[in-house]
């Protein structure tokens, strides 16, 4: 009986081990917001904006330029932006040929240790349309995500 | 949360006592059965994989005490300790220190050894109170070099167990045992900029549910003299 128990024991401790596992590192942060373009005479159907630029304002980068760009494609119907994970809102800038439009965003972001292999990862949540200047912006999903192919925000010409 | 946990607790307790009284009273004297649920004896014990853990990984630093007392074949567990985890590579550096303990109920399922062996199941409701510190430093290939240092105090886990657990005893006073922990519905509170990656008592929090495993040295501390165990029936 006392050998049986003791068996059990031993067993037990090098199930619990076995049972632990590392994380994937691959694709951590929730940090892409997908937009999509839209007339507001045409709701249903996605609309080109054409810019010449394409950035943010803090930190002042430029992600997009026509005139650095060798694809003279300048019409955009969908863009996957990145959300700046050490901030708490951001503003997108989109340089049309006679207007300059922008977005800010806000959200929430917060910082969780994965791993020693991984390092920390950023759980973004509450994405809120700030202030834009565009015809009107529609908040279709709050929480951002890993990759690119869901639609957050739709905007209005 | 915690009063209704505490009150869903109780109320299962007396259930399953009432359910047990009602189903031996055409055969056993109430006199008898009032005295089987007075506890006999509180065992106290430490768990030993802590200090083992302790000594042989850097990371980890910790200790647990366990109590329990016998109401015939329910026994009140309850749980403290304390663990502190230091997590450091070249990508971030990762801390924590707390506090936490555990209350619940165990059903011991052998009840007709003689030596008063035991084997349970039960159920917690586990508490910590902590803080965590990390510091990072990452080439983001969109945003450049970030550096910062996240840090917060006073953040309150709770959460449930599901356990199940052998008391051996080995000689005399001296038992020992163990008791394996399915942990599920981690709450936190008190966290803005971080998400808590390892909770003193629970563990690791990437999933929505984690295992655990305590290895009990326990003493045994008679109040009175155990009535007999129940007769089998026929």
């Amino acid at each position: 009986m006392m050998r049986n128990t003791f068996a059990v024991f031993i067993v037990l401790i090098f199930v619990s081990g076995a049972c632990l596992d590392e994380p994937d590192c691959y694709l951590l942060n929730n940090s892409v917001v997908g937009i999509a373009f839209k007339k507001l005479t045409e709701p249903n159907a996605d609309s080109a904006l054409t810019v010449t630029a394409l950035g943010t304002s803090d930190p002042p980068l430029l992600f997009w330029s026509a005139e650095f760009s060798e694809n003279a494609d300048t019409a955009f119907s969908r863009l996957n932006l990145p959300l700046h994970y050490f901030q708490d809102e951001i503003v997108y800038l989109f340089q049309e040929e006679d207007t300059l439009r922008f977005l800010r965003l806000g959200y929430k972001s917060q910082a969780q240790f994965v791993s020693e292999d991984c390092g920390e990862r950023y759980v973004l949540s509450d994405l809120r349309v700030l202030e834009h200047n565009f015809d009107s912006v529609r908040l279709i999903v709050d929480v951002p995500s890993r990759q690119s192919g869901t639609i957050h925000l739709q905007i209005f010409r | 949360m915690q009063k209704k946990v505490v009150l869903f607790a109780v109320c299962v307790f007396a259930l399953l006592i009432q359910a047990e009284v009602f189903a031996q009273a055409d055969t056993v004297a109430v006199d008898t059965l009032r005295s089987r649920y007075v506890p006999t004896g509180i065992r106290i014990g430490f768990d030993a994989i802590g200090p083992i853990k302790s000594s042989i990984q850097d990371d980890f630093s910790g200790w647990e005490v366990q109590a329990d007392v016998d109401f015939d074949r329910y026994f009140l567990a309850v749980e403290y300790g304390s663990w502190e985890r230091n997590f450091a590579s070249d990508l971030a550096r990762y801390a924590n220190d707390g506090r936490y303990w555990r209350a619940g109920i165990d059903v011991n399922f052998l009840r007709n050894d003689p030596d008063r062996n035991a084997f349970t199941l039960g159920a917690r409701y586990g508490r910590s109170l902590f803080s965590e510190t990390m510091d990072i430093s990452r080439e983001d290939p969109v945003w450049g070099t970030l550096s910062d240092r996240f840090s917060q105090s006073d953040v309150s886990s709770s959460w449930l167990e599901l356990t199940a657990g052998l008391r051996v005893r080995i000689w005399k006073v001296l038992w020992m045992g163990y008791t394996g922990r399915f942990k599920f519905g981690l709450s936190t509170r008190g966290n803005t900029d971080m998400l808590p990656h390892d909770v003193p008592g629970y563990g690791i929090t990437n999933k929505e549910t984690t295992w655990g495993f305590n290895y009990y040295l326990m003493l045994r501390l008679p109040v009175r003299n155990a009535p007999p165990p129940p007769e089998k029936r026929k």
